[in-house]
């Protein structure tokens, strides 16, 4: 049995579906802070429809989402933002920084969001840890694709959230940036300590996880 | 980094964009604000110079021209009238005080104005330094006066004839300054003040056939007065060749009212009737002086009612039994302001184009960027924004092109009237500055700011409602 205040993802029950018929049901899933799970399947088989609905952008119309303990299905939207804002970081397939300010701007706006003090010593910190702290006020556009895959996790992680999502991370990277890229969140995960949750199609991923979720299998 | 920040940098992103909104917006604000700047100036100085004059009365000619001539010295005056026709009206009983003024010299452009005390009472003049005028060819000039002369305390000068100048120089009777007024933000700062007898003693003795004592046949001298038989063919034959002059000078401004052109036709005529007059002028001064010190010719009274009645009955009274004509400054203006107000309301019309196009090009760009940066909004939503805060980014960046537009527009117009102001100096009819603020540009700031905020609305609407799932599906 795990300790409870330990689980930071559990799902109980979860449906659904755009149409009468489910696109997505599972009985039960939990992950501990520090783990790491895989989300793999065919297309169209509902990963990212899995990704929105942990992270409170969709509502299941049957079953439960516990974040940290918190039951984000009975979130008013608003709510749900601000938790999402606290609790949740977001990797994307395409990075998306905001092109409009710096690399550091883009992790300062990440702690205001996240109803934090923007703490520009710990952003510098980490970009420094990830390696890019020499590009803190670069515009993203003239990153390379590897730099801007790290500002991304270190956007994610700036507000200690409880749980990391990953949305195809890596697939617009080359073997040696994905690897990196992988390597990198892991340890943020351990020392920070936040689940890790990739949807990914990417077999060296899938391979790296310490679980794997597999939708097309319910595995 | 907040959200307003952010609003400012997503501006800053296509600063050719934002530059050329905020120009547009710049435009139209800055010549709205100058049409209600100009307005406000105007009426204030018309209000602030009529100093509740009811009444003024001077030759026939335009009721309008009386009054801008008499009472804002901004035109030249319709004719000279007896004083002896005048005091029938200053005994009036409806009449509680009468000033009497002559005009028709300058000096530098400004005009010089025999009258009395009251006048000086009417506008509240102080004296800087020295006396107010009491002896012949004794003057006291305004602040304007003082600054764009730099006449002193006993600077002497010689008057010219006309209002404009370039006129004959009455170099044979030069005033002396003998009082320099504060400046009372009035007519005054611009006038020099000197008393009826000086200005008779000038025309008197130096020119016999000054416009300043040109009269209509009203004040010719009637034949059972007694006045000195050889003055009287002297100056009546000075008189009616200035009448002519007069005659065109009116003809001139009632059909096209261009004044330089008006001084140099009258200045060629006068020339010629110069020559003429100088010729026959037998050099019997003494006598003339006499003559028309008799003749006491003014050109206008300025009246205060005694009693409220008096504006219904004593303008009509006085235009219907006399050869005088009596016009009323605040039916006047009123007119005038009209007049002008149509202008100014095609103007405005105008302008109010300008600022329509400008908050239609904020939404256009704004609704052009929202369709750009719709994945940065639903990234937005994913790191913890709420809708409502990504209305108000939006809704900031429509409001901080607005209020950029509407600054830049400000400064500009009132930098530009003031800088107008700067090169135009003093000698201007209705003085103006840059530093002042008509109470209808708040209701334009206010205007504008909603215009702007109305603009920003339906972008903002479409950012509050981005479905963030299917945007990020589709990016």
């Amino acid at each position: 049995m795990s300790d409870a205040s330990n689980i930071a993802l559990k799902i109980r029950g979860l449906e659904f579906g755009y149409s009468k018929e489910p696109l997505l049901e599972i009985d039960e899933l939990q992950i501990q802070k520090g783990e790491h799970l895989a989300v793999i399947g065919p297309s169209g088989c509902g990963k990212t429809t899995f990704m929105h609905l942990v992270s409170g952008l969709i509502r299941p119309q049957v079953g439960t989402i516990e974040i940290q303990g918190c039951n984000i299905t009975r979130l008013k939207e608003w709510e749900m933002d601000r938790f999402r804002g606290r609790s949740i970081g977001v990797v994307f397939q395409r990075l998306h920084l905001l092109s409009a300010i710096s690399v550091l701007n883009n992790l300062l706006l990440a702690q205001r969001l996240a109803r934090m003090t923007p703490d520009k010593k710990k952003a510098m910190k980490l970009l420094d840890r990830l390696g890019i702290a020499a590009q803190a006020h670069s515009q993203p556009a003239i990153l390379s694709q590897g730099q801007a895959q790290r500002a991304a996790i270190a956007r994610a992680v700036i507000h200690n959230p409880s749980l990391v999502i990953g949305d195809e991370p890596t697939s617009a990277l080359d073997n040696a940036s994905a690897a990196d890229a992988i390597q990198l969140i892991k340890e943020l995960s351990e020392s920070v300590g936040f689940a890790l949750l990739i949807v990914t199609h990417d077999e060296r991923v899938r391979g790296s996880m310490d679980r794997v979720l597999d939708l097309g299998g319910q595995t | 980094m907040n959200l307003l920040q952010l609003s400012m940098a997503n501006l800053l992103l296509s600063p050719l964009s934002t530059a050329v909104n905020i120009l547009l917006l710049s435009l139209g604000t800055g010549s709205i604000a100058i049409l209600l700047i100009a307005t406000h100036l105007l009426s204030a100085a018309l209000i602030r110079d009529a100093a509740d004059i009811d009444l003024v009365v001077g030759a026939k000619g335009s009721p309008l021209q009386l009054v801008l001539s008499g009472l804002y010295h901004a035109d030249i005056p319709t004719g000279n009238i007896r004083l002896s026709d005048a005091k029938t009206w200053t005994e009036h009983p409806m009449v509680e005080s009468a000033i009497p003024l002559a005009l028709g010299d300058s000096h530098q452009g400004f005009r010089i104005v025999g009258t009395n005390e009251d006048y000086v009472d009417i506008y509240d003049g102080q004296l800087a330094e020295g006396k107010l005028p009491s002896n012949p060819l004794e003057i006291a000039i305004g602040s304007s006066v003082s600054k764009a002369t730099g006449f002193s305390l006993g600077a002497t000068f010689a008057s010219q004839h006309g209002l404009d100048g370039a006129g004959h120089a009455h170099e044979e009777d030069s005033y002396t300054v003998v009082g320099i007024f504060e400046a009372s933000d009035t007519v005054l700062d611009r006038l020099l003040i000197t008393t009826l007898e000086s200005v008779w003693l000038v025309h008197g003795e130096s020119r016999p056939n000054s416009e300043t004592y040109d009269t209509t046949q009203t004040n010719r001298p009637r034949e059972n007065e007694d006045v000195h038989a050889d003055a009287e063919a002297e100056a009546s034959e000075a008189m009616l060749d200035d009448h002519h002059e007069n005659e065109h000078v009116k003809h001139q401004h009632e059909h096209e009212h261009e004044h330089e052109d008006e001084h140099e036709h009258e200045d060629e005529h006068e020339d010629e009737h110069e020559d003429e007059l100088i010729s026959e002028y037998d050099g019997d001064r003494e006598r003339q002086t006499t003559a028309y010190a008799e003749a006491q010719a003014i050109t206008v009274l300025l009246i205060k009612y005694a009693t409220p009645i008096a504006a219904i009955t004593l303008p009509r009274k006085i235009n219907d039994e006399s050869a005088l004509q009596a016009a009323s400054p605040a039916y006047e203006i009123t007119r005038l302001l009209q007049v002008i107000g149509i202008g100014i309301g095609w103007l405005q019309a105008f302008a109010a184009i300008l600022v329509a196009s400008a908050v239609l090009s904020i939404f256009a760009a704004l609704y052009a960027s929202l369709k750009a940066r719709r994945n940065d909004l639903a990234v937005l939503r994913c790191l913890g924004a709420t809708r409502s805060e990504l209305f108000m980014l939006l809704l900031f960046e429509g409001v901080i092109l607005t209020t950029a537009g509407i600054v830049f527009g400000l400064i500009a117009a009132h930098g530009g009237i003031e800088l107008a102001a700067i090169a135009l100096g003093d000698a201007q009819n209705f003085p103006f500055t840059g530093f002042v603020w008509a109470p209808t540009e708040f209701v334009l700031v206010g205007g504008l700011l909603a215009a702007g905020v109305l603009s920003s609305l339906i972008p903002s609407w479409q950012a509050y409602s981005t479905d963030v799932p299917r945007t990020l599906a589709l990016s």
